[in-house]
């Protein structure tokens, strides 16, 4: 079997130690040998992959970045206090800064061996993910020694300008026993058609706590295909936040894995799109031990002919006695035109355990918007205090405010981009 | 002096006749009572008035000083002085009343700067937790907080016409009376000096009347009002029941 997405030449191609180009040659085999997806696979199901793996997108080879693009100038200045920043453009590293309060000990930089390439011995989840390991430029490895804790996030840009290029960054973290640690990821682009497939694992060790914050706010054309894996360890806790704002096509998946007693994985979504985009979300928890915890509270604004896409699958295992799963996906279309798939899953292998899910789908309340113009809230008012009303339980999951006001903000112009829809409607 | 005149007003709903042929006029700083049995329209009735979609105006008007409150949406409805508290409030997570009244206080062109300490004001008037000020709209609310939330926002509003939609169901004894008696302080004082509030309250039980104390009141059946009178009507309909005036 084999796919055609990239090359073998592309991944032999790249540069760095030696180390790193065996670990790229051993892993574009691995990729060239793993079917491309489609949307007749199940986790692939309503996605536009095809149009990914037909857009012939060349992948960057690391020449030519060079200083800070003014869009990532713009979320440092509006980030609020930062124990440090990565940038990277188009694949390549343009600055690393650690403030002077970040414990000793802690790592921020390019990966040093194959073992920090990726989390204990688990294989990509599919060729995008495999072409990742082949085909990263920069690979960043963030370490988080025994006990320190950092309290303010440590922030990773990636920004692209290359048109028709396609990007692979890749980050790995991993927190010390008892330690404590924030990470903010950013993705975004200039006004190019590229591809950005990133892949970003957590190794949560014993007792601690890792928070961690996606923006997506790619250009509109842009595509992406995402990955976010953690292993959460015995009473560790691992939290994540995705606010996907941007993107023509722009897929994001999800895997936690509890592996230790006691461990915790929970997972916040606010989602908008617009135009003709589609987000597209899949995640899984894997409660592999007893007493793990894991929730999800997904929500999504739908405007014009916008899509989105969300599956998921909470698998408690066998051994999993005690846990407790807990999946929502809600989403307003303020459109006719949008559409929105929302499947959650469970499968529930140990009968001492509590799960829930809650999906729906639907327009902005028409009882809720009554009552707020019974009080004389003109129409397009009362939407915007229902829509952002309705993001706040997720948006109260997310640990950077920067990132809900920047979701705040991007509501209010959805809403707007409605008005003349809302406007003829009575 | 305002006077919202409905006349000869016919509606439906989903093909269905609801309202048939129904004329009164309330007045600033009158009580009127609208009372019929379970099922006649009464709440349709107070969606009509308040512009909400999926009831349909066949026929009549309703005019408030004059102005024709059927050409006009609900929002401007609400501005031209109409309030509608609701038989159900509906629950609306994440939006709290201080941002509903200031949105509409924006909409008329009034400062918003004050409704905070308005709200709080008259929360404490209303014998409000403070804290409640703070939730989602009717969220996890009994009925009783609702019903005091619901007249919290009429008084800060100050509306001159306020259709009190079955205010008393879900109303313990104590919430009745509190609800109530800032009812009666409006119809006869009006809000900060403005004029008395005119009220149209519609209700199945004379409870309500024994604190509300009507200055009129009108048996509702059938779509229409069969007889209206002073407040020994309801004594009236105490004693008998419907049944006197359903053929």
């Amino acid at each position: 079997m084999s796919n055609e997405l990239f090359t073998l030449e592309a991944s032999a191609d790249l540069g760095g130690p030696d180390w790193l180009k065996a670990f790229r040659d051993s892993a574009a085999k691995v990729a060239a040998g793993t079917p491309a997806p489609s949307p007749e696979l199940e986790g692939w199901r309503y996605s536009r992959v095809e149009e990914v793996s037909t857009a012939g997108h060349q992948p960057v080879s690391g020449a030519g970045a060079s200083g800070v693009p003014s869009a990532v100038s713009r979320y440092l200045s509006e980030l609020g206090d930062l124990a440090g920043h990565v940038i990277s453009v188009d694949g390549q590293i343009v600055e690393i800064f650690l403030s002077d309060e970040v414990p000793d000990g802690v790592t921020v930089g390019l990966a040093e061996s194959a073992e920090s390439m990726r989390v204990g011995e688990s294989e990509p989840t599919d060729a995008f993910a495999a072409w990742n390991a082949a085909l990263s430029t920069a690979p960043l490895v963030i370490s988080v020694p025994r006990g320190a804790d950092i309290a303010a996030p440590i922030a990773v840009f990636n920004h692209v300008t290359q048109p028709s290029s396609a990007v692979f960054p890749r980050l790995l973290v991993t927190s010390g026993e008892n330690s404590s640690v924030a990470i903010l990821e950013v993705f975004s682009s200039e006004d190019i058609r590229s591809l950005v497939v990133p892949v970003t694992e957590f190794s949560a060790t014993r007792a601690s706590r890792i928070n961690h914050t996606v923006v997506q706010d790619l250009g509109p054309q842009m595509q992406q295909i995402a990955f976010t894996g953690a292993e959460v360890e015995q009473e560790a806790t691992w939290r994540s936040a995705i606010a996907a704002l941007g993107g023509d096509y722009a897929r994001q998946r999800v895997d936690a894995r509890l592996v230790g007693r006691g461990a915790t994985g929970t997972v916040a979504a606010a989602y908008l799109g617009s135009a003709d985009q589609m987000i597209d979300l899949r995640t899984f928890q894997e409660h592999v031990a007893q007493d793990t915890t894991s929730e999800l509270y997904f929500k999504g604004a739908l405007a014009d002919r916008s899509n989105s896409v969300y599956t998921g699958m909470a698998r408690i295992h066998s051994n999993a006695r005690g846990s407790s799963a807990d999946q929502a996906n809600r989403v307003i279309k303020l459109s006719e035109d949008a559409w929105a798939e929302s499947v959650p899953n469970l499968e529930i292998h140990n009968n001492d355990v509590r799960c829930a899910h809650a999906s729906a789908v639907g327009p902005v309340d028409r009882d809720q918007r009554f009552y707020l113009e019974s009080r004389g809230v003109p129409t397009r008012a009362a939407e915007r205090l229902i829509v952002d009303g309705f993001f706040d339980d997720a948006l109260s999951h997310f640990p950077v405010p920067e990132v809900v006001t920047l979701v705040s903000s991007r509501v209010d112009e959805l809403l707007n981009r409605e008005v003349a829809h809302l406007e003829g409607r009575t | 002096m305002s006077e919202l005149v409905i006349e000869g007003l016919h509606a439906r709903v989903s093909e269905r006749e609801i309202l048939r042929g129904l004329s009164m006029t309330v007045r600033s700083g009158e009580v009127h009572a609208l009372m019929g049995p379970n099922g006649s329209g009464k709440s349709t009735l107070s969606h009509v008035l308040m512009g909400k979609p999926g009831y349909e105006v066949t026929g009549g008007t309703v005019t408030l000083d004059g102005v024709d409150l059927l050409e006009l949406t609900t929002p401007e409805r609400a501005a031209a002085g109409l309030f509608l508290a609701m038989q159900y409030p509906t629950e609306v997570p994440g939006v709290g009343v201080a941002e509903v009244i200031e949105e509409a206080f924006v909409a008329t062109g009034r400062d918003p700067s004050g409704v905070p300490a308005l709200l709080a004001s008259e929360a404490d008037a209303l014998g409000i937790e403070p804290t409640l000020l703070e939730r989602s709209l009717n969220v996890d609310l009994s009925g009783g907080e609702k019903k005091r939330s619901d007249t919290l926002q009429m008084a800060v509003l100050a509306p001159r016409i306020a259709l009190l939609d079955e205010i008393d169901s879900g109303l313990d004894v104590d919430a009745l009376r509190s609800v109530s008696r800032r009812v009666e302080r409006a119809t006869s004082q009006g809000f900060a000096g403005s004029e008395p509030l005119g009220v149209l309250a519609i209700t199945h039980y004379t409870r309500l009347l024994e604190e509300l104390h009507p200055d009129f009141v009108h048996i509702f059946v059938d779509g229409r009002i069969v007889e209206s009178g002073g407040p020994e009507l309801a004594d009236r309909l105490e004693a008998s029941g419907y049944a006197a005036w359903i053929n």
